[in-house]
Order: C-alpha cells, then structure tokens, then sequence
C-alpha cells in the first residue's frame, strides 16, 4: 500500500519536473542560439578590424604615392578583394582617397626678426621677447614652386564590413576608419 | 524500515531538477554576459585603431611640416634653448643658457597648426568634430653642433593626441596620444 502512494507521487513530481524542465530549458534553447550567433558575428568583427589595421597600415606607410592617388575620390576596392573569406564569414572593403593640394596647405611658419648676431656674442639669445614676431602663413607651393603640382597630404576614408554566411551586409555590421598621409618634401 | 527509505526519496525529483534548472540559468547568464563583454572587447579595439590612426594623421602633418620647413624648425628649437637663431649653437661651448634667455614660442607656432581643426578633413559625410586629432608639444630634448660636418644636430620630440567619438554601443571619446622622436640637422 505504501509503495503505490510512492510510486503516485513520484509520477506527479515527474510531471511537475517535466513541465519545470519545459519551462527552463525551451527558452535556453533559444538563449544558446542566440549567443552563438553573436558569438560568431563577435569573431567576424574582431577579424574585421584586425583586416582594416592591415589595410589601413598598408595605406598609410607602403602603397606609392602614385598608386594611393590613382582614383582619388571614387571608392577603390581594398587589398584583400571583394567577399573575402575567413572562416566562412565575408569581408568587404573599400577606401576613398581626398588629396589636398599645395596651395591649400598653408602652415603658420615662425617669423625671426633679425638681429645683429653679434649681439649675441656669447651664443646666448639677448632678446628673446623680440626674436620672433607674429607667425605667418606659406603655403607648400611657394617654398617648393618646382614641385608644386606634386601632392603631399591627403586624407583617406576605409569603410570595412561584414557578412557571416546566412547574413547580408548591413549598416551596422560595418565601421570606417579615417586617417592623413603625408608624402615627406626630399628636396 | 523499507516505508522510511521509501519516504526519504518523496520529492528528490523536483528539487533536482530546480538545481539543475538554476545550474542551467547560471551558465546561460555567464554565456550572455561573456558575449557583451566580448562585444565590448571588440568596440574598444575598433575604438583604439580610430584614435590610433587619428594621432597618427597628426603625426604625419607634423612630419610633412619639419620636412618642409626644416630651418624654420632648427631656429625655433635653437630659440628654446635660449641660443641665438642667427649664431646656432656654437660647437664645444659650455654655455648654460637661462630661462630668461629662452623663448618657446616659435616651436608653439610651429606646431600649433598640425591639427585637424586648421586643415579640416576633405572627406565628406563625416562628422568634423567626431574624428579630431591635434598636435600638443613639440621639444627640443638635444641639440649640438658638429664642427667636423659644420652640422646642427637636433633631436626633438613630437606629441599628437587623436579624439574619436564612436556612437556604437555608447563608446563616447576615446583619446589616443603618440609620441616621436626626430633628428633635424642645419648646415650651418
């Protein structure tokens, strides 16, 4: 007799548990999904940014001044190609380069005011306070007419994005990087 | 006997599968939690390279301008060091210049320019004030003459911060500075 009311009891608490079991583990199952999506989509952005250092660095110190400037102001594919593949996920890449010219690039120079140096006989500035007047502005063009058409900084836009393999690109799976190279005068 | 060992077993399954419904719950948490902290960890590195580039560009304006005007450059940083632009610096002199012979600012004008707010971006679409980088010193830290190459040798230091503001994920401002050295030489 009292093992029956056991076994009655055991088939309720079963039931009790299958529906706690239900309860718990059914939303969990779509947690999991969840997470592990977003753990693959956290994988394609880390590779993503890792790419765009590359191909920022690669924009920055090694491509020709020649071939960074050739298509200035379309967006040019990047080095890796179109859909480029790691681990089934997709990148995509494209940079727009904005040269300035020289007559736009005029910097504040010190102005020196002279004075007799032997002033200054011993080396050491007597007048300091009146050495230096306002500074002004001159532009890379006068100080280098012969060069003058050669451009020497210019403003880049890299725009990086990513797909994993069921998704599309989108506006939030994308981010851009902006950088200023100059082209050092050697003359 | 038997009728105690079977009454301790009433309910062992409910609480174990409460036990395991919150061991479950634990480890769903710690998963949904490592995922934001990964997605954070991310951001932060997107957010690092955008200011790290934008330091950078400033750097990079700040070398185009020493290599253009490299005498204007060797006169400032002779000037902070309180010796007379017109002399140099006069090769094997023991001279110990004073404050009271220095003046700064002609390495201020000469580097105050290099920023992102005196030549603003050419890239259109963007945000100026998002996407921000400035120079922020520039020093002399040696400086002599060589008399065998009738040389002013000058080391100094250049500082540039970059300021990116990434709107994702709440990021805000994020400021990277970077720091070079450079060897400028005058004939003299």
């Amino acid at each position: 007799m009292s093992t029956r009311q056991n076994s009655g009891i055991t088939l309720t608490e079963l039931m009790i548990a299958t529906t706690i079991m239900a309860f718990v583990i059914l939303p969990i199952f779509g947690l999991l999904n969840y997470t592990n999506r977003g753990t693959r989509e956290q994988d394609a952005e880390g590779i993503a940014a890792n790419l765009a250092k590359e191909e920022m660095n690669r924009l920055m110190f090694i491509i020709s001044r020649e071939n960074l400037l050739s298509g200035a102001g379309a967006p040019l594919e990047w080095s890796f190609g179109a859909d480029y593949d790691i681990k089934g996920n997709k990148f995509s890449g494209e940079y727009t380069v904005y040269p300035f010219s020289n007559t736009e690039l005029a910097f504040s120079i010190p102005k020196f005011v002279f004075h007799d140096p032997m002033n200054c006989s011993s080396g050491l500035e007597t007048t300091p306070g009146t050495t230096l007047g306002t500074a002004q502005p001159m532009t890379i063009a006068e100080v280098y007419p012969d060069s003058a058409g050669l451009c020497r900084l210019a403003d880049i836009k890299l725009v990086v994005k990513w797909r994993l393999p069921s998704g599309e690109y989108n506006e939030i799976s994308q981010f851009e990087l902006l950088a200023r190279r100059a082209f050092l005068v050697k003359e | 006997m038997l009728k105690n060992k079977s009454k301790s077993r009433n309910g062992l399954a409910l609480p174990l599968v409460l036990a395991f419904a919150v061991c479950i719950m634990i480890f769903t948490a710690s998963l949904v939690y490592f995922r934001k902290e990964s997605k954070q960890q991310n951001l932060t590195n997107i957010h690092f390279l955008q200011a790290n580039f934008l330091a950078q560009s400033a750097i990079q304006m700040m070398m185009l301008k020493l290599s253009a005007f490299p005498q204007e450059a060797c006169d400032a940083g002779v000037l902070s060091l309180g010796y007379c632009p017109f002399r140099g610096i006069i090769a094997g002199s023991g001279l110990n210049p004073s404050p009271g012979n220095a003046n700064q600012q002609g390495l201020v004008d000469f580097y105050s320019d290099c920023s992102s707010e005196s030549f603003p971006w050419k890239i259109p679409g963007i945000t100026q004030s998002d996407w921000k980088f400035t120079t922020t010193n520039f020093k002399v830290i040696s400086a002599y003459t060589n008399p065998d190459e009738r040389q002013l040798v000058i080391s100094a230091q250049t500082t540039a911060v970059g300021e990116a503001t990434l709107h994702r994920g709440d990021m805000g401002v994020r400021k990277e500075e970077m720091i070079k050295t450079v060897k400028l030489t005058r004939e003299n």
